[in-house]
């Protein structure tokens, strides 16, 4: 195994510690440029928006960036531009996190601008107006991409029950009907130190880190979050949706139902979903595009997230071909993986999914995110950490059981787009 | 401000010509490459669009020792990345490994440049894949407008046409045609090799000098230089979408010429800062009309357009697009002094986040390559903006958005309409 001695004692130079008001910071250490990434991460994503009003957590991020009892709109953006930062924010199902990459000189900077966004937003009505309609335009832009219009679309009808079935960016009439009333008291629930994570990485001394976090964000109650989990009923059969927009590329998507990242299936299903779909020589890619020339691309997505949610499998449709078809051949091609892996396709497989992890190292802020989501969606940090070796461990058994229990020919969303 | 470490970037030549630039660094074991190739699209016969295109992407199909697969195969196992990028100018072979498979990936490279065997039955496979993404580029209106915005602005010019061709453009293509243009444009004197990483420079250099010195050179066409026009162009794509999609721009400038950087630095204020932008202010957040609302001046070595964009629902249209031109034209009109100092602080402070990653590195030191921006550019940029007044970024301005305009509209909307836009004032 090329990766075997590197992966088995693997440890991030990362140090941890509590703030007494509950919030967590973790501090990853890379002093080869003189960068700090720092992030904050709330354990709050569309998972909790209430029913009704999708798109809450997404507009909330919009807003956070219009003013607090010191700031005024636009300030956050000048401020950390003027001191050659970059920043953004970005949500999920589970998170809504903000960043700002500086200079490490500058770096308190982020860390101040966000103990004041943690509890001093304004969300002015006026401001809210302006911003929905930036929103909507937001989501306009997805609805006139061929492929995001087919995976929202897919998501809808792939779950009963779970909030996964909505968009992040919610409803159009949702968030039509968002109130500053539904904003601020989700503000005033999610938005604490005890509900949020801390990410320094870069260039700082932990023991510095730690008196800087505890400056800015020491005199900030803590309130614990309790956060329910809705259970989504087992998927009875096959379920399809189809849209015509006159499209000169079709574009064909099977969804299964997949575990979370937390669930041990999750690493097995993840060497199955590369097998499948990943690069040039995984078997749609030689079966579908290189031999038989059905589809012109193909993919697949794992959707590595904190419950139970819809992975997929897609391909863009060569002129001629039928959807029943193609459906079909990929459905065979699923197949074969439970009953054959070849060690040879095992190994390269696992090679590629470790070596990106050691690439995922270059640079600050892309480690940043990786702990931010780790610490959020899996459950910690130290599931990067032992990543690597627990891909090194699936046998070939294990991903024929997982391909057989989660990718039944039964049991799948069938969306086209055409 | 932080003082910027003097880099310790290698670069050398080999006799034929070739370019190589090594950025050592130990932070990681790995490595970063970048091999440019001066064979973009513009290179592209006037009846055969999409060749280059082609031809970068079947150097992997096919190389001595190794089909397609093989190749692919023996890569994967080394843990590697290896990927193409063809743009209008110039074209990459990127890759990234693990250092101590560094020898390993150089030769392939090196086989991927000196020795593909374009197998016919490979290129037939090819261009299946080559339409599928044409068709995929018009189902999606950003593609759909950008690839417009170029046909309109540059018209028969060999920039104007989309990098992968067209269906019947392509269609006519043999394997013979592929020769011809590897023959004729991968030349070693119009290429560099870009290497940042954990590696021992004394090893990669006999490497390079084993492996690509007795890549011949020869004598190659030049392009000729994009025309200038005064007016204004338009092209309207009707689709049924729920918004429209606005690019409005023109010729911009070479990277090579000395205002590039004042404009930039004047597009910074214009629409190249995100939200704080002039454009983002008066569109997005001022009134609420676009998520996105922004303008770049791309660089080339011949003249790469100024483009400002912006979507918005149909209604708004004549609205945003109103903004977007009274804006450029106030640009033009002048910028204040503060709005300078902050773009100068900003990319003062900037500076070291561009070369926080290898990634960042090798794509530096390409930009240092194709423009011959010189070894010790990183430390000349606090200088660099420190000497671009008021004046310089207002001078840059005008001569550049004083050019003719090209509008390009994607949308539910007709010409009739769009022409109707044009006409409003405020």
């Amino acid at each position: 195994m090329l990766f075997a001695l590197l992966v088995l004692q693997f440890r991030l130079p990362i140090t941890e510690f509590t703030l007494e008001n509950g919030l967590k910071v973790i501090v990853y250490e890379d002093h080869s440029t003189p960068v700090v990434s720092a992030q904050i991460w709330y354990r709050t994503g569309s998972y909790n928006d209430p029913l009704g009003k999708s798109g809450l957590s997404h507009f909330l991020e919009h807003m956070s960036f219009k003013g607090t009892e010191r700031y005024g709109p636009k300030d956050y953006d000048r401020i950390i531009q003027e001191n050659g930062g970059e920043e953004n924010a970005f949500t999920s199902h589970h998170y809504i996190a903000y960043f700002a990459n500086l200079s490490k000189d500058r770096y308190e900077l982020e860390l101040d601008l966000e103990a004041d966004r943690m509890v001093n937003l304004r969300l002015d009505s006026s401001e809210m107006e302006r911003e929905r309609m930036v929103v909507l335009e937001e989501l306009r832009l997805g609805e006139n991409d061929p492929f995001e219009l087919l995976w929202t679309q897919v998501r809808a009808i792939g779950f009963n029950h779970s909030p996964y079935q909505n968009p992040i960016i919610g409803w159009e009439k949702d968030v039509e009907g968002i109130n500053r009333r539904d904003m601020v008291s989700y503000y005033q629930r999610y938005f604490n130190p005890a509900n949020a994570v801390l990410v320094i990485a870069g260039d700082v001394d932990p023991v510095k880190a730690k008196e800087t976090a505890e400056r800015y964000f020491g005199r900030i109650k803590g309130r614990k979050v309790t956060q329910d989990s809705i259970i989504e009923p087992k998927p009875i059969g096959e379920r399809r949706v189809e849209i015509e927009r006159g499209l000169k590329n079709p574009i064909i998507m099977l969804g299964y139902h997949t575990p979370s990242v937390r669930n041990p299936d999750y690493y097995p299903l993840e060497i199955a979903f590369s097998i499948l779909g990943r690069g040039p020589l995984s078997r749609l890619y030689k079966n579908l595009v290189y031999e038989k020339r059905l589809a012109t691309r193909v993919g697949v997505y794992y959707d590595d997230n904190r419950y139970p949610g819809l992975s997929n499998f897609y391909a863009y449709v060569a002129p001629g071909v039928s959807i029943d078809s193609i459906k079909k051949e990929i459905i065979k091609t699923i197949e074969t993986i439970k009953d054959s892996v070849d060690p040879d396709e095992m190994e390269r497989v696992k090679n590629g999914i470790i070596s990106e992890f050691y690439y995922n190292q270059d640079g600050v802020y892309r480690m940043g995110i990786i702990i931010g989501w780790a610490e959020v969606v899996a459950g910690g940090y130290r599931f990067i950490e032992e990543f690597p070796a627990r891909i090194g461990k699936v046998t070939i058994d294990r991903v024929k059981d997982v391909a057989r229990k989660y990718l039944s020919q039964k049991k799948f969303v069938l969306g086209v787009i055409r | 401000m932080i003082a910027i470490l003097l880099i310790s970037v290698i670069h050398g030549e080999l006799e034929n010509g070739l370019d190589y630039y090594l950025w050592p660094e130990h932070k990681i074991p790995m490595v970063e490459i970048r091999f440019i190739i001066e064979s973009g699209s513009i290179y592209d016969p006037d009846s055969l669009w999409g060749l280059a295109y082609l031809t970068h992407r079947m150097l992997e199909r096919g190389v001595e020792g190794y089909s397609y697969l093989e190749l692919r195969n023996e890569v994967e196992r080394l843990g590697a990345r290896l990927s193409f990028r063809t743009g209008r100018e110039y074209l990459l072979i990127q890759s990234r490994c693990l250092s101590r498979n560094l020898d390993k990936m150089l030769k392939l490279i090196a086989l991927l440049i000196l020795k593909p065997t374009f197998p016919e039955s490979e290129l037939e496979k090819l261009k299946t894949e080559v339409y599928g993404q044409i068709k995929s580029q018009d189902d999606d209106p950003f593609m759909l407008g950008f690839n417009q915005f170029y046909r309109t602005l540059y018209q028969s010019h060999p920039l104007g046409h989309r990098v992968q061709g067209e269906e019947e453009t392509i269609q006519p293509i043999q394997r013979q045609d592929l020769l011809s243009h590897y023959n004729e444009n991968y030349l070693p004197d119009r290429s560099a090799l870009v290497m940042v990483g954990d590696f021992d420079t004394t090893a990669v250099k006999s490497a390079i000098d084993i492996l690509f010195g007795n890549w011949l050179s020869k004598e190659r066409k030049n392009i000729e230089k994009t025309k200038t026009f005064d007016s204004l162009r338009l092209a309207v794509v009707y689709r049924d979408l729920s918004q429209v999609y606005i690019f409005y721009g023109n010729q911009g400038i070479s990277r090579l010429d000395s205002r590039f950087f004042p404009t930039r630095i004047g597009n910074f204020i214009l629409g190249g800062s995100g939200l704080t932008s002039r454009i983002a202010t008066r569109i997005r957040e001022e009134a609420g009309l676009a998520y996105i609302a922004s303008s770049w001046v791309r660089s080339g070595i011949y003249d790469h357009p100024f483009i400002a964009m912006v979507q918005t629902k149909v209604d708004s249209g004549v609205a945003a697009f109103r903004r977007l031109k009274e804006e450029i034209e106030c640009a033009m009109a002048g910028i204040s002094t503060e709005e300078i100092e902050r773009a100068r602080s900003y990319y003062l402070g900037h500076l070291p986040l561009t070369y926080d990653t290898y990634r960042e590195r090798a794509d530096i030191l390409v930009a240092i390559h194709r423009f011959d921006l010189g070894l010790d550019y990183l430390d000349r940029v606090p200088d660099m903006v420190r000497s671009v007044g008021k004046k310089e970024v207002e001078s840059a301005l005008r001569d550049v958005l004083a050019q003719g305009f090209v509008l390009v509209v994607v949308g539910p909307v007709t010409e009739e309409e769009v022409r109707y836009w044009i006409s409003q004032r405020r």
